[in-house]
């Protein structure tokens, strides 16, 4: 059965996969400067830390910017086209965006700006990523 | 030496023939590319003592590289034409413009005296182009993969956050491309005019296949297999040679690393800024004294951001400035029209206005040129003009 493909999780990626496993949607933040890094990191890109933990956050957030993808040229995808994809920004900080597809809307309903909420969707028997869907 | 002594030159130009998809080796047309650039010089190949290429495949599937048919390097070119070569660079980048940049930088510190600029493009028969079927994503894939988010979507969104904020329509998009196929009729170095294209109506773009919102087909340059060559020495060796030399007065080829899944929009616009900062301040010109700007449309909507970033019109003012530009604008008719060749085209153009061998295209007096490449987080550019800086 064709299905999307599932991430790898490595070293770094791995607390993130296991939450999302368990329901959970958790970040990496610095534990000095507070910046959350997505993708997790080595090093802190604003200072330099190799101190972080994984954080739980709220799973909110608000569409940024979207496309609504018509020509997908995998099979798992050109199955379920039209669909968005939407870059979300999480209401914990500026500029930490994660994709999503947007479940249960309507590719007309798509709008940036508009309130989502995470929920978890899965890909492969115990293997799940984050979705976000529009709050209504 | 004289003050032009030292200063990077294009004295030479080729172009092979345009395929939609090949059945021949990429090799092959990059053979003929830069035969035809040597000649056009008036150099034979024991003279070229620099070779630089992209070593880029088109669309990576998980393919092995084999030199000489699905990609090119330094080496194979040197072996095609037995040159005996001092320098070499092999870039992994995407624009067109890097090979030549890395090949003006050779030639102003003497490590070579005639350098030989080359990039193909691969399209075989047989393949849909971008075809996969990945189970697993690894990478930074693990968190884009799933999504279902592919080239053309990766910039899209940046398109509709730039249409959300300052208000470009499609109709706007329509107009651009159909004025653009008009041009791209009488590039004789393109896909459209060698196999029998025709005009695109403002209708036919608006009613047409849409791939990835706001982009559709006729937003996004056709992928076909193609090579182009350029041949550099300095201003002094220029003026024993055939052609007008057209003097590289500045380049730029930042790079950009997004620190987060997602680089912003804004930060988006900022690295073609900065691309826009380093040409000027390098070259000693502005906007207002370019004669023709040639900026990357592999997806339309980045001739307007190009324009804004390098300042030929104001913040969200690309989409209606690019109907009714202040300066001769893509003349080429880009990737759009030519084909998707990275920045070909926007190249071959602006070398060949200052030369004043473009034909019907000629702007009158050209003097100074831009050709900006690729994407603008990743994006290279050169100024080029008829007297150095």
């Amino acid at each position: 059965m064709v299905h999307k493909p599932v991430p790898e999780p490595d070293e770094l990626t791995k607390p993130f996969w296991d939450a999302v496993d368990a329901g959970r949607l958790e970040v990496q933040r610095c534990v000095k400067c507070r910046h959350f890094n997505h993708p997790p990191v080595d090093i802190c890109p604003r200072c330099h830390s190799m101190e972080h933990a994984f954080e739980q956050v709220s799973g909110t957030g608000k569409i940024y910017s979207f496309t609504i993808t018509h020509d997908a040229r995998q099979p798992a995808f050109t199955e379920i086209q039209p669909y968005p994809v939407a870059v979300i920004e999480l209401d914990e900080e500026p500029g930490l965006f994660m994709l999503t597809n947007i479940p249960g809307a309507e590719v007309e309903e798509v709008k940036t700006g508009l309130s989502v909420e995470v929920e978890f969707e899965e890909l492969v028997p115990g293997r799940f990523i984050p979705q976000f869907h529009l709050q209504r | 030496m004289s003050v032009t002594g030292d200063k990077a030159a294009v004295v030479g130009v080729g172009h092979s023939e345009v395929y939609r998809r090949a059945d021949v080796p990429l090799g092959l047309l990059a053979i003929d590319a830069c035969k035809r650039a040597i000649e056009d010089a008036g150099l034979k190949p024991s003279d070229i003592d620099g070779v630089a290429t992209a070593s880029y495949m088109p669309f990576e599937l998980g393919e092995p590289e084999l030199i000489g048919v699905n990609t090119l390097n330094p080496a194979f070119m040197i072996n095609a034409l037995d040159l005996e070569a001092n320098w070499t660079e092999s870039v992994v980048a995407g624009s067109s413009q890097h090979c030549l940049i890395e090949a003006s930088h050779a030639v102003r510190a003497g490590a070579s005296r005639y350098a030989l600029a080359f990039r193909g493009l691969y399209n075989p028969a047989g393949r849909r182009y971008g075809a996969s079927s990945p189970t697993t994503a690894e990478g930074r894939a693990q968190f884009r993969g799933p999504y279902g988010i592919f080239a053309p979507g990766s910039f899209a969104h940046y398109a509709q956050r730039h249409m959300h904020l300052y208000g470009g329509t499609r109709e706007q998009m329509a107009e651009f491309a159909s004025k653009n196929r008009d041009r791209a009729l009488e590039w004789e170095y393109g896909y459209w005019a060698q196999h029998g294209g025709g005009p695109l109506t403002v209708e036919d773009y608006m009613t047409s296949r849409m791939i990835s919102y706001p982009l559709c087909i006729h937003d996004c340059d056709i992928p076909v297999q193609a090579c182009a060559a350029f041949v550099l020495t300095t201003g002094d060796r220029a003026k024993d040679l055939r052609n007008k030399p057209v003097y590289i007065r500045g380049t730029s080829a930042p790079v950009s690393a997004p620190k987060s899944l997602v680089l912003s929009f804004e930060e988006f616009m900022k690295c073609g800024a900065l691309v826009g900062e380093h040409l000027w301040r390098q070259s000693g010109v502005g906007p207002k004294d370019v004669s023709v700007a040639n900026l990357y449309d592999g997806f339309s909507m980045l001739t307007p951001m190009w324009a804004e970033a390098l300042g030929f019109c104001g913040e969200g003012e690309g989409f209606s400035w690019m109907n009714q530009p202040t300066l001769p604008l893509n003349t080429s008719s880009g990737n759009l029209g030519s084909g998707r060749t990275h920045g070909i085209s926007q190249i071959l153009d602006s070398v060949l206005q200052l030369m004043g061998r473009a034909g019907k295209r000629q702007v009158p007096n050209a003097e100074v040129a831009v050709a900006t490449g690729y994407l603008l987080d990743s994006g290279r550019g050169i100024v080029f003009g008829t007297q150095p800086n």
